[in-house]
């Protein structure tokens, strides 16, 4: 199997990139992998090739505040010839820590969509009290209609099922009240759609206090509300540890306590932290295109690595096609009545 | 109807439909049509793929139906021929 990656992308490329897929390479004997960078730096990073790694050689790169639009004139860029790599049958998976919008346009471009799915989302597996749920969208569609919604809630149900092996994982909407007509007029829509889609196991709305319990597989919003939500709880868990922190080690006394209590907070903190899930996979578009968060170190290329070299070994996209495709047949019965199948 | 625009129209259906039966006319805007960057960016490069050109960003920027990409489009194969 062969993973292409985007050695430019993020805020600590190439180097942390580098030292991510050296470490994958000494652990996963089947992968290949080959970066995506120029020849800068990989004199620079790179000056011996471990084996199965090979490099292409690439021009420009898509800064993490560069339109969309310039792709078209940046086809030498990392993240555009790392895809291309996929599109052409050369690599199985693209892993990228930059540009998110450059991400999403360059699979849309050259992999294409899921057919039936208008818009891919970005899924995260969002840290609750029950594990890790399903997320979705993290932030690759700002705004989105109550079609894009049902697209990403189908979506979730494949990959929490992928995840899971749930056969009916449970799908949620997420507004700002329990009650069907809660929420904004696409919110609302959202809900009838998903209440009568017929594949899913729609448990109806969720509230923002309820994200963290974990009682759902699938949770769903656009990429503005989710992406305000992620950051949010980032920030959230950031001060909290830092006022626990303060607090516990404000008199003698209580640092003692303080030793008794940090391999526990430490061990929350680890549930915490993105690195630990090894990036996010692009839904919908027609190909395995992981996301890594921006700030990604070594281990959390390492472990993108594995969560892609899964993705493929599983046939992923494979399953989420045959979702989409079964939504759109149940759509056609119901407004054919089901002459379709007689 | 000319292959120019036959060619084109298949390409606004083909990356803009996903399920819906999308009608598109010749005269149809893009607001119309729902596009928005993402969308346009994908049918412009599909279509300097297919013809070989480069549609440049002022042109893009006036550009607000189908007709008018058909009509730079016609007019960049003429003067190449």
């Amino acid at each position: 199997m062969k993973i292409a990656i985007d050695a430019m992308g993020g805020d600590h490329a190439p180097q942390e990139i580098i030292a991510g897929v050296k470490q994958a390479l000494v652990k996963e004997k089947d992968l290949e992998i080959i970066l995506v960078g120029s020849e800068e730096a990989f004199a620079e990073y790179l000056s011996v090739l471990p084996e199965r790694l090979t490099t292409v050689i690439s021009h420009s790169v898509m800064a993490m505040d560069e339109s969309v639009e310039n792709l078209r004139k940046k086809k030498d860029s990392s993240i555009f010839m790392a895809t291309q790599l996929v599109a052409e049958k050369k690599a199985d998976a693209i892993i990228s820590c930059g540009s998110t919008g450059a991400q999403m346009g360059a699979a849309l471009l050259l992999l294409g969509r899921v057919k039936g799915v208008k818009r891919p989302a970005i899924v995260i597996p969002y840290p609750t009290l029950k594990g890790p749920k399903v997320f979705l969208d993290g932030g690759a569609n700002v705004e989105a209609d109550e079609r894009n919604l049902l697209d990403f809630a189908i979506m979730g149900n494949a990959y929490a099922r992928f995840l899971t092996n749930k056969k009916r994982p449970e799908v949620a909407l997420l507004s700002n009240g329990s009650e069907a007509h809660k929420g904004t007029a696409v919110v609302r829509e959202a809900h009838q759609l998903m209440a009568a889609a017929k594949g899913l196991h729609f448990i109806g709305n969720l509230e923002g206090r309820d994200i963290m319990t974990g009682d759902y597989d699938v949770l769903v919003t656009d990429g503005f509300t989710g992406n305000l939500a992620l950051k949010l709880t980032e920030g959230v868990a950031s001060g909290l540890f830092h006022l626990i922190k303060e607090e516990i080690t404000a008199t003698a006394m209580r640092k003692i306590g303080a030793v008794l209590v940090k391999p526990g907070l430490k061990n929350i903190a680890q549930r915490f932290d993105y690195s630990n899930y090894g990036g996010a996979p692009l839904l919908g578009v027609n190909g395995v295109s992981l996301v890594c968060h921006g700030s990604s170190k070594a281990t959390a290329v390492e472990n993108a690595v594995y969560n892609a070299a899964s993705f493929v070994k599983q046939n992923f996209i494979e399953q989420l096609t045959n979702d989409i495709a079964a939504y759109h047949q149940e759509q056609k019965q119901n407004l054919t009545g089901g002459k379709e199948n007689e | 109807m000319s292959d120019v625009y036959q060619k084109v129209l298949e390409i606004f259906r083909t990356k803009l439909d996903y399920g819906d039966d999308l009608e598109i006319e010749p005269g149809s805007t893009f607001a119309e049509l729902d596009i928005d960057s993402l969308d346009l960016l994908e049918v412009v490069m599909a279509i300097e793929l297919e013809y070989g050109i480069e549609i440049p960003d002022d042109v893009l920027q006036e550009m607000q139906t189908v007709e008018n990409a058909v009509a730079y489009v016609e007019k960049k194969v003429n003067e190449g021929k």
